[in-house]
């Protein structure tokens, strides 16, 4: 029998990945030590917004508890996409921030769209977005390895080896 | 510096492990609704021996409407005039529920109506007896709950007397609940 999933599926995914965010942060030397708790206390935030969909359960329309839940979800995915554009920014850390895109945003990104084609049962979105993550993936690829140093240019930025 | 670093991580895995954990219990906890399945009535109706022409059974056989007749200054018997069967264990007792008209001159007209639950070996295992005082009925209690077992077939056994100069075309209707627990 195939599980339902319910619109409070996206804070618990959410939870996870602010949780994860946090667990890295504290391990990485580019963020000061208050960003992981800030990344912490998001993931808190959550458990508490979760215990309250809990108790309100049958108060709150499907629609509210899905808006509020992937609300949360896109937060927690903003935040991880804006440590990618911090790490490749800021602190110029192209090793770091291509590490992080491929092992935690485009993984995250992909696990989200994946869950959000179970919740409203259409497979069209997992394949559109695999095709699109792949088709980004490919292209970032290509132009790091045709001409590191003209891609970076590209974005205006000087290399900080 | 580095000490620092992994007491932060510490406090922070230790925290990520409460939420993870607790916030999954609550998710799970909300996959479990609570659920009704419709089943067949283990315990239902069917016709006696006496049924015909007096019985209406309802839908699924769980709603039974009897027809009864009453004459002056006689009793009338119905041996089976419904029967029960079950298909599983279970335990059985009748409730009275309404009876109408109440507290009228019509009823007068009745000295009782007795329903007695007959089990499968012929042994009277409970009794409603409805009892007229002038223009009032007096109501049963419920009867005990007895246990039935699976492909036993039981019966209701119904006596009417109506009192001596009984008018014609009196009636009365009785509601009884048959409770299965």
């Amino acid at each position: 029998m195939a599980l339902e999933l319910l619109p409070e599926f996206f804070l618990f995914l959410g939870i996870d990945f602010f949780v994860a965010v946090a667990l890295l942060c504290s391990i990485m030397d580019y963020f000061r030590r208050s960003v992981a708790y800030l990344f912490e206390a998001a993931a808190v935030f959550g458990y508490v917004n979760l215990l309250m969909s809990q108790q309100f359960l049958y108060f709150f329309s499907e629609y509210m508890r899905f808006a509020y839940s992937f609300l949360y979800l896109a937060l927690a995915l903003a935040g991880i996409v804006g440590i990618n554009f911090y790490l490749v920014i800021s602190k110029r850390a192209w090793s770091t921030a291509k590490l992080f895109a491929g092992t935690v945003t485009l993984p995250t990104v992909l696990i989200s769209v994946f869950f959000f084609s179970l919740y409203v049962r259409d497979t069209s979105y997992t394949l559109t977005a695999a095709f699109l993550s792949s088709a980004i993936v490919l292209g970032t690829a290509i132009a790091f390895l045709a001409n590191p140093d003209k891609f970076k240019d590209w974005l205006g930025k000087e290399v900080n080896k | 510096m580095i000490n620092r670093r992994w007491l932060d991580f510490l406090i922070i895995l230790l925290i990520s492990m409460f939420v993870v954990s607790a916030s999954a219990a609550v998710y799970y906890g909300m996959l479990l609704p609570s659920s009704a399945t419709v089943k067949v009535a283990p315990v239902h109706f069917i016709a006696g021996n006496d049924s015909s022409g007096i019985l209406s059974l309802g839908t699924n056989q769980t709603y039974a409407m009897l027809t009864l007749d009453a004459y002056p200054n006689v009793t009338l018997y119905y041996d089976q005039a419904v029967n029960i069967t079950a298909s599983a264990d279970k335990a059985i007792r009748l409730r009275p529920i309404s009876i109408s008209p109440n507290n009228d001159p019509s009823v007068s007209n009745f000295t009782s109506v007795v329903f007695r639950l007959i089990r499968a070996d012929m042994a009277e295992v409970g009794v409603l007896s409805y009892t007229t005082n002038g223009n009032m009925w007096n109501v049963p209690a419920s009867t005990s709950s007895v246990p039935i077992t699976s492909g036993e077939t039981w019966a209701i056994k119904i006596e009417i007397t109506a009192t001596p100069g009984a008018l014609s075309g009196v009636s009365t209707n009785i509601v009884i609940a048959l409770d299965v627990t």
